[in-house]
């Protein structure tokens, strides 16, 4: 027991391990899903439709029950309800009652989070200013835009001061200027220390502001770490060669110890070292080769992303980050 | 408590924000000025300024205050507040859990550090404030109307507070249940409605089967009766012609042949009895089980304690009662009205409100567990 929420978890705002979820007996959502989450770390969860994503979110927040689960949220076992006091939540498709206005929204839901009265006011005044719907706070929420509801979500998701907050498609709907205010927000929370867990499809926002992800495709973590961990393996160069034909390129490769592939005439080579590639350079240029371009390329998240989509969670190196974590 | 309070405070917008609460407001404003315009005086009755002479209604032959409560119970109570007002309650209200467990509300709601359990009851209740308010309204409304219209101050028009939200809670307690299971507003009233209905057939049903019963009851009562005298008259015949002897049953029907006829009337009746009493005990028992509208309201007249059944008439044979329409003394009409309402007055309001919140019970629990067990 660790009823304080430190020691063993002190450094976790979530760790989860094996939690499944089945909808009858034919179909599961989740299965066995392990997922940790620092303190003071943005993590971000990846995944197609269907995957699982919001299903793991609600089980987080005790709106759907877990056929299996096991670990800690904040220190205190999946489930446990006086823990919610701690965890701020903004889901997808959130609809607030459109007779209250955006400061009774946040006033409202600090208080079912448990906040006095005297705080609950200040924090809200505090954190409408903070999302920037000063203008729009005494105004009903059926007057809104989507993304002054996203701000106001994001508000009420904040009022109780909480540890961990969950954030459920949090740039939805919300214009380029409101995203990277949003961004701009998460990273103020990360920098307060706090942990966010966000959920979106939007993977380039994801790889500006997220520390760690999980890509979760068919209920399965497919892959989790930080974005360096889950790219580095797979970071190449590629050769551009004029005039170079296939075989003559891939010739080269072998004499300087090296493996490759050629696609449309480009060398690439799977090493992220600039040594490793020299003696290939001397091959090249020993058979007259003419070298136009040598690019170091890095994966991006989306990559990654749709790799492990296409490879249906069978992604080489899945769970990396949970094994070196772990 | 902060949580409660935030939830009370949420129903209260919610529900002042639906066009519905002010209207029913505004109905129970109308149907007060209504009683205020009314008022009872040697001559009759006055409507505003106008005088209606009636030598049946005014203030000699009837008490203001008999008066006034009459007009509330009959009029405020059964035909505004348990109808009107209730069907507009049930309109306003049943949208409360459909809106509740809608996609995108409940998971913030959820979310917080509230069981599901708390939260649930807490909405419930919530509901049952919109009519508590409501009535609270009108019986207030109606008291000073009373008391400075009528001269006649009348506390008692305050029991309409308990009782009708009792009344609205077991509808509203159907409602829920079905809100929870339908996930939409307008099934669910409309099944409550349908349910509601029911109730109404079958206590309907029971009127029928008791007033029956009743005249039934004293069917057999006058011809046992008459039997009794007839047989008497016939053993004084027999005695006189045949003395020292005492007559057999057939001695008596050979003396008097009206006899027979009136043995056999009584067999009929008895069968008749057996049959309409084992109704009554069929339809008790479904009563039992079901929430019990219409004698709460009753059980709110008795509280009130103005409506006392009328006085026994006397003992008459004037022949008799016809069950189910047809002809029937004045005389009679009062004897079995009489034995109804006593019947009635006999089933305890701690029965009548007692198996009704049992009822309920059992669907706001059957709709907590829902709520407990489901995934959203």
């Amino acid at each position: 027991m660790d009823p304080i929420g430190r020691g063993e978890h002190a450094e976790d705002a979530l760790d989860v391990r094996g939690v499944s979820k089945m909808y009858g007996r034919k179909v599961r959502a989740l299965s066995d899903v392990s997922i940790r989450v620092k303190r003071g770390e943005v993590f971000g969860l990846l995944g197609p439709n269907g995957a699982g994503k919001s299903t793991l979110v609600k089980i987080l927040t005790t709106v759907i029950s877990p056929s299996a689960a096991a670990g800690h949220v904040l220190g205190k076992p999946i489930g446990d309800k006086p823990t919610l006091a701690r965890l701020g939540y903004l889901p997808e498709h959130h609809r607030f009652p459109e007779y209250l206005t955006g400061r009774q929204v946040v006033e409202f839901y600090g208080a079912l989070a448990g906040v006095a009265a005297k705080e609950r006011r200040s924090k809200a005044s505090e954190l409408i200013e903070f999302v920037g719907m000063k203008d729009w706070a005494d105004r009903r929420v059926g007057q809104y835009s989507k993304g002054m509801r996203q701000r106001i979500g994001l508000a009420q998701a904040l009022v109780n001061s909480p540890d961990l907050i969950i954030l459920d498609e949090p740039t939805d709907g919300v214009d380029p200027v409101g995203r990277r205010e949003i961004r701009e927000m998460v990273q103020t929370l990360r920098g307060q220390g706090r942990a966010v867990f966000i959920n979106s499809h939007l993977l380039s926002e994801l790889e500006l502001v997220c520390d760690r992800v999980a890509i979760l495709v068919k209920g399965k973590v497919a892959a989790q770490g930080t974005i360096a961990e889950l790219t580095d393996h797979r970071r190449r160069y590629e050769i551009e060669v004029e005039g170079g034909d296939a075989e003559g390129l891939l010739s080269a490769a072998r004499d300087a110890g090296l493996s490759g592939k050629v696609e449309q005439g480009v060398l690439i080579v799977p090493t992220a070292e600039p040594a490793a590639i020299q003696p290939l350079l001397d091959a090249l240029r020993a058979r007259g080769k003419v070298i136009a371009a040598v690019r170091p390329v890095r994966p991006s998240l989306e990559d990654l992303f749709m790799e492990a989509v296409s490879t249906g969670g069978g992604t080489p190196g899945a769970d990396l980050g949970t094994r070196r974590a772990g | 408590m902060i949580q409660t309070w935030a939830l009370v405070v949420d129903a209260y917008r919610e529900l002042s924000s639906r066009k519905l609460f002010w209207l029913s407001l505004l109905v129970s404003l109308v149907v007060v000025l209504v009683f205020a315009a009314i008022g009872l005086n040697a001559k009759g009755v006055t409507i505003l300024w106008f005088q209606i002479e009636s030598e049946l209604i005014n203030s000699s032959s009837v008490e203001p205050i008999r008066f006034y409560k009459g007009m509330f119970s009959q009029f405020g109570v059964g035909l505004w507040l348990a109808w009107g007002a209730t069907i507009l309650a049930l309109v306003s209200t049943g949208g409360m859990i459909p809106d509740m467990i809608a996609g995108g509300s409940i998971e913030l709601t959820l979310s917080k550090p509230i069981s599901r359990v708390r939260l649930f009851l807490t909405k419930y209740i919530c509901g049952l404030l919109f009519t508590a308010m409501q009535v609270t309204v009108f019986a207030s409304a109606c008291f000073l109307v009373f008391g400075l219209r009528g001269g006649v101050w009348i506390p008692g028009v305050f029991w309409a507070i308990p009782f009708v939200v009792l009344f609205f809670s077991y509808l509203f307690s159907i409602c829920v249940l079905l809100g929870m299971i339908t996930r939409s507003a307008m099934p669910s009233i409309l099944l409550t409605i349908l349910v509601w209905f029911c109730v109404f057939i079958i206590n309907t049903g029971d009127n029928l089967v008791l007033m029956s019963r009743v005249g039934n009851d004293i069917n057999r009562e006058r011809v046992i009766s008459r039997i009794e005298r007839q047989e008497k008259t016939a053993a004084e015949a027999f005695a006189r012609d045949n003395p020292g002897q005492d007559p057999t049953p057939e001695d008596l029907e050979k003396a008097n042949p009206f006899i027979a006829d009136n043995r056999k009337r009584l067999a009929e009746l008895d069968k008749a009895n057996q049959t309409l009493r084992r109704v009554e005990r069929m339809i008790v028992i479904a009563k039992t089980l079901l929430p019990k509208t219409q004698e709460t309201l009753e059980a709110m007249k008795r509280k009130m304690g103005d409506l006392a059944p009328p006085a026994p008439t006397e003992e008459a044979d004037s022949g008799e009662v016809a069950i189910f329409g047809g002809p029937m003394s004045r005389q009679n009409q009062a004897e079995v009205q009489r034995r109804v309402e006593q019947a009635m007055a006999n089933r305890t309001t701690l029965w009548v409100v007692g198996t009704s919140l049992a009822f309920e019970a059992v669907m706001v629990g059957l709709a907590a567990w829902l709520f407990r067990r489901r995934d959203f």
